[in-house]
């Protein structure tokens, strides 16, 4: 009986541990983290001068992500002296460079400058001072 | 000798019943679950639209045994109202990389923002959630 017993004993253990007659069992694990996208600073006020005509050269310093390097291009805006938007200058495209020809009308006009990547926009410049074109 | 038949058929059982467990084992192997065995962390800064990083993922095996890791995939959340998970792919690890007993690793893994994600996700953070399977 006691033989029998101890039988059992060993079968019972055998069929518990079936993973032991595998080649290797596999572990699952998971974590958590983070990750955290730049921020577009300001644009900087551009500076105007008289080009040809009516055209108005405008130029401005470049801008910067929050923690270094420099947007894609920049978005201008043309005003009147009042403050009003007027349209979107330099061809209304986003410029790479840090300079621009806008073919205004005959006027008193302010702009902007707004720094760009992709679809993000930074925030906004002060207004330039005024130019007669 | 008939006090051997009891002895005869239990040794036929277990016979029996082992052979099963290990064809049964073998065809797969044993997946346990232990989050406390292999500890998964990772973060990355500066993402901008179109561009690649490379993260670093800190993998912990909290286990007394050597483990490979085989695999480790990123799930990417939502980072704020009009800024969805999908506007980040975090590529998967494959491979089989060892790790000690108590020891620790680094997996690198690509990280790129959508060209086109949408303004609402500048300045926001992504939260990650990390999967990963090893074998031991």
């Amino acid at each position: 009986m006691q033989r029998l017993a101890l039988t059992l004993v060993v079968a019972a253990v055998a069929v518990g541990f079936p993973g032991g007659a595998a080649a290797g069992w596999s572990l699952l694990g998971s974590g958590g983290g983070k990750a955290k996208a730049k921020t577009l600073n300001a644009g900087n006020v551009p500076t105007l001068t008289n080009g040809t005509g009516h055209n108005v050269s405008v130029s401005w310093a470049a801008s910067t992500y929050a923690n270094g390097g420099s947007p894609q291009g920049y978005l201008i805006k043309r005003y009147t002296s009042a403050g009003v938007f007027a349209a979107n200058a330099c061809g209304g495209t986003v410029i790479t460079t840090l300079s621009c020809t806008d073919s205004a009308s005959k006027g008193t006009w302010k702009y902007t400058v707004t720094p760009a990547t992709g679809n993000w926009r930074g925030a906004e410049s002060a207004l330039s001072a005024a130019i007669s074109a | 000798m008939r006090r051997l038949v009891p002895f005869a058929v239990v040794l036929l059982l277990l016979a029996t019943l082992s052979a099963a467990a290990a064809i049964g084992a073998s065809g797969k192997r044993r997946h346990v679950s232990q989050p406390e065995g292999l500890a998964l962390s990772g973060h990355v800064v500066g993402l901008l639209p179109g561009q690649h990083a490379r993260m670093t993922i800190h993998v912990k095996n909290r286990l007394h045994r050597t483990i490979h890791l085989r695999s480790l995939k990123t799930t990417v959340r939502a980072a704020a109202p009009g800024c969805g998970g999908r506007n980040l792919v975090v590529a998967a690890y494959h491979g089989r990389l060892r790790i000690r007993a108590g020891g620790w690793s680094r997996v690198f893994v690509s990280v790129r923002m959508r060209l086109d994600s949408p303004n609402a996700c500048q300045g926001k953070i992504f939260p990650l959630t990390f999967k990963g399977q090893a074998s031991a």
